[in-house]
């Protein structure tokens, strides 16, 4: 058995002795490096956000409000044939889910991987979304629920207009909000379906993660005009 | 030592499909990163993240035992390793106490440095790399040629042959259907490996969270399918804290691909319910980078391979040609800091000093001045730089330390240029100019010649 | 070393310093001698310690650091006493001003009045128009050192602009390395030649008449492969400091 505590000392006497002598340097402030010069408005965030994942061949769906989730929900499950869905165990997803009947969807937590690897999409919930880059983020915290966002080929995130940031260092903030009240699981910063290029540098989607990626976004009608919470 | 193989650098400047270094994708991969970085203020975010990398590499000591702390508290674990052969060791006992046969890997540059496929195929435990290059690269029992882009010297007619040969599909070299075939094949090995394992990109001390990028996702199943979960991290990946983190975020991506980011940035929190985390923090060589300061700022690359892409010698050699895990730039200054001179010293000669490299570096290390120094080291420690160029450079040192020395060695040179030419031999350096070049003859009258006619006139 | 309107300024009267680069007193006399010419049109009689030899990069990029100290010293000793030391030259130039400490602390000061002949000109006495007149196509190549370890930035171009007659062209692809690296030229022959003959297609791609730099060392070796291939053997290769004393 290795003893890692003898490597640990001789490690940290190692760096001690290298770094001896060495002068103070700062850290600096964590300030954003840059910020947005004029914080859009939400209509013009939601335009933006849908732009940059337009980009990355993602989607997103401008819903109503949410009261129109589960229709609009419906109606995109019955188009792209998603028969069987796994869900993320959250409020705004079980009300998405209101029109949908009992055997079209499970509850990744407590399912088994092997069962979530059936599903034919994952449903999840955004903490927030990056108009700069097009991201969703997002907390998974069971086993279950951790595979939702890459097992299944087809990802739908349900989110609402108020959780739009302008700024992609402000969606670290949500990351940090669940490492300091000490989460256990993965936050995500989710930018787009999943890709690659390793063969010739042609770009092909769903590498492992899904080839899909739709963003349901309540609160915005579809001309693009907020409506109200 | 490894060496620059002159038929094998002929080998690559006439290869029938081009250079194994991909010049014409490489430019493009360069003009997509600078057009990224022109979205924001690149200069700005570099100066920023050298700070940070700076900060975090001078208080390595407390970070990384705030990090164990922190990670631990969370219900993980961390194990220490000095060396390549105990990293390994502690990941083949967790294998063992798990009773894991199977793991399935997320690129890890480092997990190349351990040699880890080759230790667990000797314990007789199955390893698969899940990137897509790395996949390929392992089917085909190669190294990866490229840090981001491991398949890059491979074309999809080789890919399609050697995935009908190794998987049994039918012949095809369209890039969706190979892709559909490996990710089938891997679908199943997350779901049945016992042991799933990725890098780090960074490991943030303050909350004992582990940061880690991607765009396939192969590194979110390695992560989160299999019941034991284990990390390995080099001591240089620690950064103080989460809020750090945007910066890196910001020139990680661009400096790599062109992409504002990696389509998921992970934030690994804890193990959650019932699993296992271990992590592995690794010295392999790099207490020696840290602890000469002139080597130290190698520390701070983050690994997105910007210094390769723009590098006229990479472009035209390719990847195995430097001989170990990191190639381009990087890997001509790190590897002989990190395995020493006497095996890597020829490394960091096979460079004209452009400074393309630290021009696109997003951390901004001083690549050329590294490049000079190591040579230096080399010389040092005789590794390289050894008999006739020693006298020759003695020589020469002596002639350029007095004018009467100087006159001497020029009447000398004119001399030989004669010479030479009446004999028909030249010798070594003369002859390697000459095979491709015109050289300018010596001047009738050189400038000091001149200079002293003139003043006495 | 940048080039801001902070650079210090050449008063009159001051003394300047010819430093040629080793193999410049050897291969390439004429920029010595049309540095002479240039320097007394603007009225500033340079001087020449005949003393003097290298700078020590070669030993340096080599690796020979104590040779290279020796010589970095010496050179110390000649210069001694000038204000002003230029060099046509960008390679000499970054030796001094930004390796010089490298070999030793104490070389700092001595390094940091050399100057490359581009800068001196524009940034140190504030010159742009020499009165120079060369009715030629040009194309301008700028070495790696004097690109990204000095930035001269636009200097040469501004002083190219200035000359009555003269017709800038582009060169595709110019930041890329010449690929003459020293001592990698020999080493490294064939990779050398490579990227020296990617160079050569990109001048022979502008259509310049005349290839101009601040380095002779790198139109030794752009010049030198263009004069084996009958497309680009009509292509002259001159030194900046020759295109600026020409009337």
């Amino acid at each position: 058995m290795t003893d890692s505590n003898a490597a640990r000392a001789a490690i940290l006497d190692k760096i001690k002795n290298a770094l001896a002598g060495e002068p103070p340097c700062e850290l600096p402030q964590p300030t954003p490096v840059f910020a947005p010069e004029v914080e859009p408005d939400r209509a013009e965030l939601a335009q933006m956000f849908a732009h940059e994942l337009a980009a990355l061949k993602g989607e997103t769906i401008f819903v109503q409000g949410a009261a129109f989730m589960p229709r609009a929900l419906g109606v995109l499950m019955t188009q792209r044939g998603l028969t069987m869905a796994a869900v993320q165990n959250s409020s705004r997803v079980s009300a998405a889910l209101a029109n949908l009947a009992g055997d079209r969807f499970f509850q990744a937590s407590g399912a088994s991987k092997e069962r979530i690897a059936t599903a034919s999409c994952g449903i999840i919930e955004a903490d927030a979304l990056l108009s700069d880059t097009g991201s969703v983020v997002a907390l998974f915290k069971n086993r279950g629920e951790r595979l939702l966002p890459y097992l299944p080929p087809t990802c739908i995130v349900i989110a609402d207009v108020q959780q739009l940031r302008p700024h992609m260092d402000d969606g670290i903030t949500t990351l940090y909000s669940a490492a300091a009240e000490g989460a256990c699981g993965e936050g995500v910063i989710i930018t787009g379906p999943s890709r690659s290029a390793d063969i010739e540098k042609v770009l092909v989607l769903g590498a492992h993660g899904p080839s899909a990626l739709i963003v349901m976004l309540s609160g915005i009608s579809e001309a693009g005009v907020i409506t109200e919470a | 030592m490894i060496h620059y193989d002159p038929r094998a650098v002929h080998g690559a400047l006439t290869h029938p499909h081009g250079p194994p270094g991909l010049p014409a994708t490489m430019e493009r991969i360069v003009a997509d990163k600078h057009a990224a970085q022109t979205q924001v203020p690149w200069q700005q975010l570099r100066a920023r993240v050298h700070a940070i990398k700076r900060y975090a590499v001078a208080n390595l000591g407390w970070l990384l035992t705030e990090f164990e702390k922190q990670f631990s508290a969370r219900g993980g674990t961390v194990l220490w390793a000095r060396t390549a052969d105990e990293a390994a060791a502690h990941f083949l006992d967790i294998c063992k106490r798990h009773g894991v046969r199977s793991v399935v890997k997320g690129k890890s540059m480092l997990s190349e440095e351990l040699e880890l496929n080759e230790r667990l195929a000797t314990a007789g435990i199955d390893a698969v790399e899940t990137d897509l290059g790395e996949y390929i690269v392992q089917l085909a029992g190669q190294k990866p040629s490229h840090i981001i882009a491991p398949a890059l010297h491979l074309s999809r007619q080789d890919i399609g042959k050697l995935f009908a040969a190794k998987l049994g599909i039918e012949y095809t070299d369209d890039p969706q259907t190979l892709l559909a075939a490996a990710r089938a094949r891997l679908r199943t090995r997350y779901l049945e490996a016992g042991l799933g394992m990725t890098g780090v990109n960074f490991a943030i001390a303050e909350s004992g969270t582990i940061v880690t990028v991607e765009n396939e996702g192969n590194q979110a199943l390695s992560a989160a399918a299999p019941p034991v979960y284990v990390a390995l991290m080099g001591i240089e990946k620690v950064i103080p804290r989460l809020l750090d983190l945007p910066p890196f975020l910001h020139v990680l991506a661009r400096a790599a691909t062109g992409q504002k980011l990696s389509v998921y940035t992970h934030h690994f929190l804890g193990p959650e319910d019932g699993r296992t985390w271990y992590c592995i923090i690794i010295d392999a060589g790099r207490t020696n980078v840290l602890a000469d300061e002139a080597t130290r700022e190698s520390l701070y690359c983050i690994r997105c391979g910007a210094c390769m892409n723009v590098c006229p010698i990479y472009r035209r050699v390719g990847g195995w040609a430097y001989g170990w895990v990191y190639p381009g730039p990087i890997g001509s200054v790190e590897t002989p800091q990190m395995i020493g001179v006497e095996r890597a010293g020829e490394l960091p000669f096979a460079s004209s000093l452009c400074g393309a490299c630290q021009h696109e570096c997003p951390v901004n290390i001083d690549l050329p001045h590294q490049l000079v120094y190591m040579r230096h080291k080399a010389v040092q420690r005789r590794a390289m730089g050894k008999g006739l160029e020693r006298s020759a450079f003695r020589f020469w040192a002596r002639a350029m330390s007095s004018l009467p020395a100087y006159k001497r060695a020029v009447r000398l040179a004119r001399f030989g240029t004669a010479a030479s030419a009446r004999i028909g031999w030249k010798p070594g350096p003369l002859a390697a100019w000459t095979r491709y070049r015109d050289l300018p003859p010596i001047a009738a009258e050189t400038f000091k010649e001149w200079w002293e006619r003139r003043a006495q006139s | 070393m940048e080039t801001t309107a902070a650079a210090p300024r050449y008063t009159s009267g001051q003394r300047v310093a010819l430093f040629l680069p080793c193999y410049g007193d050897v291969l390439f006399p004429d920029v010595g001698r049309a540095m002479v010419t240039l320097f007394a049109r603007l009225g500033i009689r340079l001087e020449y310690p005949l003393d003097q030899t290298c700078c020590g990069q070669p030993a340096f990029n080599a690796g020979h650091w104590d040779e290279a100290r020796t010589v970095a010293q010496r050179f110390a000793t000649v210069f001694d006493g000038f204000d002003w030391i230029v060099v046509p030259s960008g390679s000499c130039a970054t030796m001094c001003r930004v390796f010089y400490p490298s070999l030793d602390p104490a070389l700092a000061p001595i390094g940091a009045r050399v100057y490359e002949l581009s800068t001196f000109l524009v940034d140190v006495m504030g010159v742009v128009d020499v009165g120079a007149r060369f009715p030629y196509a040009i194309a301008y190549h700028e070495g790696c050192h004097a690109r990204r370890e000095l930035r001269v930035g636009d200097a040469p171009l501004r002083l190219l602009r200035a000359v009555r007659e003269a017709r800038i062209v582009d060169i595709p692809s110019s930041d890329e390395c010449c690929g003459f690296g020293g001592l990698f030229s020999v080493k490294f022959d064939e990779l050398s030649a490579s990227m020296g003959e990617r160079k050569s297609a990109n001048v022979r791609a502008s259509g310049a008449d005349v290839l101009v730099s601040g380095d002779s060392s790198c139109l030794m070796q752009i010049g030198g492969l263009m004069a084996r291939d009958p497309a680009t053997r009509g292509i002259r290769t001159l030194h900046i400091a020759e295109v600026l004393a020409s009337t």
